[in-house]
């Protein structure tokens, strides 16, 4: 499986080797025959005709961007006006988007065709995409796996073929955990450097939108086109770091020790670190001593912002409307009869951990850690290029295997969750396959806006691999 | 400080909430969330020294007052899943 990348494809179209049209269409009637579930919703014929014809104006007017005509697919958390939009909940089943997000916006200047929305965990919250309302999408290289999550059907629609590249947010490994089960590359860019207006909000001090592409390049011209400062979105800024590179990685202390990590991903990550030392790289053990305690923080953290982002869907403003009489009747059998189980899990779990005599004990305690951990990533990324681990301590796992145990559920977050906590940008590159043929990913956490320096690590990892 | 939590104080959480949690889930339910808590009660035994809860790093972004078209609200009225000429239809607030 082995698809163009941006760059190939936009050579063929300048040169005129290659209509829009032409790329377009293989791209869709496979996303037609694709039988992964990685679509929520292609775009209708007519809708994505319009793209095609702008697309190839602009190749015409001599105003094509390296991203004109490229098929684009978009997560089902991220607005396009007059479109779907559902979070792959029952709950917006039939919500329209009023507006564009900030992303599409610039995608849609960029000349790109939006084709389709990506199946995904209900409003995100999820590792494997078996949260969807919509059932699972499988994962390309066995459909007997998952894809990850929550932006499982991005990764596996990228994988297949089905897009050239897609958008995935990422609260807590959401971007690099399906991109490593599915075999590509995936990036969380730095909190605050891409505007989040137009997606739906999970974790506010946690997402970021990113980009899940075939190569460190294509991650790099897609998250190029849509980064930057956006005055309807006041967390974000506009930066960016050029660091020289000092060749030296890091990688956290005893990060095996609680066990749990597949043998073959482990012996993966150390061959890469002993290729990465032929290259002439120093990779050195530090003490990260709160890097494991990141997890905990974060299912306290997360739940907290889910249970007060979600509490606007309350039958009134949007989607669906449960027929009870009374006011709190209609917010109560609203949320209980169209929110998934792990949503609704993750709504009381916050409850709790904010309600009165439990929120110093969890909430406040969650937050003065996170500086704790913020800061010792901070001092490790002032002296080294990066901090390596393996994305995930397994390759995908069956559908089915985890859907009824949160907890083992959640330890599939434990590398991915800490960059999101300290809010530092990461990349997952894959790096191998297990005997079975399951993709292998290790990630590097760079310093805050250096998505640079991730994407030089990246492009080593590639070439060594 | 790991507690298991009762029916009694799922429903408690659930009216929180705003979430009608069906008799027949309280105790799956229960049990999950105790078990979540349990997996971050870890957090209890981290000696956070004098480190306090702050939202450190983070700056204010001011903006200018200023008045910017945007979607039209009878747009955004039409999302919600009852409306009619131009307002949101809601149950009876005041008994």
């Amino acid at each position: 499986m082995e698809y163009p990348t941006i760059e190939q494809l936009h050579k063929k179209l300048t040169a005129g080797e290659m209509a829009v049209t032409t790329l377009v269409d293989e791209y869709v009637a496979r996303a037609k025959a694709s039988d992964l579930n990685a679509f929520r919703e292609i775009f209708s014929d007519v809708d994505i005709a319009a793209q095609v014809a702008t697309a190839q104006m602009m190749f015409k007017e001599g105003t094509a961007t390296i991203l004109t005509g490229m098929p684009i697919a978009l997560k089902d958390n991220i607005l396009f006006a007059g479109h779907i939009v559902s979070g792959s909940s029952k709950m917006l089943e039939h919500y329209t988007a009023s507006y564009d997000a900030t992303v599409v916006e610039k995608l849609k200047a960029a000349g790109a065709v939006l084709i389709g929305r990506t199946n995904m965990d209900e409003f995100a919250m999820g590792s494997s995409t078996e949260n969807s309302a919509y059932g699972v999408t499988k994962n390309p290289h066995d459909t007997s796996k998952v894809p990850g999550g929550s932006s499982g059907g991005s990764a596996a629609a990228v994988a297949a073929g089905l897009c050239v590249a897609a958008f995935g947010s990422d609260t807590g490994g959401s971007i690099r955990q399906p991109a490593a089960f599915c075999g590509i590359v995936g990036l969380l860019p730095t909190y605050g450097s891409v505007s989040r207006h137009g997606l739906m909000a999970l974790g506010s001090s946690l997402d970021v939108i990113g980009p899940m592409t075939h190569s460190v390049a294509d991650a790099e011209i897609f998250y190029n086109t849509f980064k930057g400062a956006d005055k309807y979105d006041g967390t974000s800024v506009a930066q960016n770091v050029t660091i020289p590179l000092k060749k030296k990685i890091a990688m956290p202390k005893n990060m095996f020790a609680a066990g749990g990590v597949d043998p073959e991903i482990k012996k993966n990550f150390e061959d890469m670190v002993e290729k990465l030392k032929t290259q002439g790289f120093t990779v050195d053990e530090i003490d990260l001593p709160h890097f494991a305690d990141s997890l905990a923080a974060y299912y306290i953290l997360m739940p907290a912002e889910v249970s007060s982002n979600l509490a606007r869907l309350d039958g009134i403003r949007y989607g669906d409307r449960a027929k009870s009489i009374s006011i709190h009747d209609v917010y109560g059998d609203t949320r209980g009869a169209l929110f998934g189980i792990e949503t609704r899990r993750r709504i009381l779990l916050g409850t709790y951990v904010l309600s009165h005599g439990y929120y110093d004990a969890y909430y406040n305690k969650a937050v003065a850690l996170r500086s704790i951990i913020r800061k010792e990533f901070e001092t490790a990324l002032e002296q080294y290029d990066a901090i390596l681990t393996p994305t995930t301590p397994t390759p995908a796992f069956g559908i089915g295997e985890k859907v009824h145990d949160p907890v083992s559920m959640y330890l599939s977050d434990l590398f991915t969750v800490p960059a999101n906590i300290t809010q530092h940008p990461a990349i997952s590159i894959p790096s191998g396959k297990s005997t079975s043929g399951l993709p292998f990913g290790v990630q590097f956490i760079g310093a805050r806006f250096a998505e640079d320096t991730l994407f030089s690590l990246g492009k080593i990892v590639e070439d060594i691999r | 400080m790991s507690t298991n939590l009762s029916s009694d104080e799922i429903k408690r959480l659930a009216l929180l909430a705003r979430l009608t949690v069906p008799e027949a889930e309280l105790e799956t339910i229960g049990k999950d969330v105790t078990n979540i808590l349990g997996f971050v009660d870890t957090i209890q035994s981290v000696q956070l020294g004098d480190q306090v809860a702050t939202a450190d790093g983070h700056t204010n972004v001011f903006r200018e007052d200023i008045v910017h078209p945007i979607t039209p609200a009878y747009d955004l009225i039409e999302a919600a899943p009852l409306h009619q000429d131009h307002f949101v239809k809601v149950p009876k607030v005041i008994e």
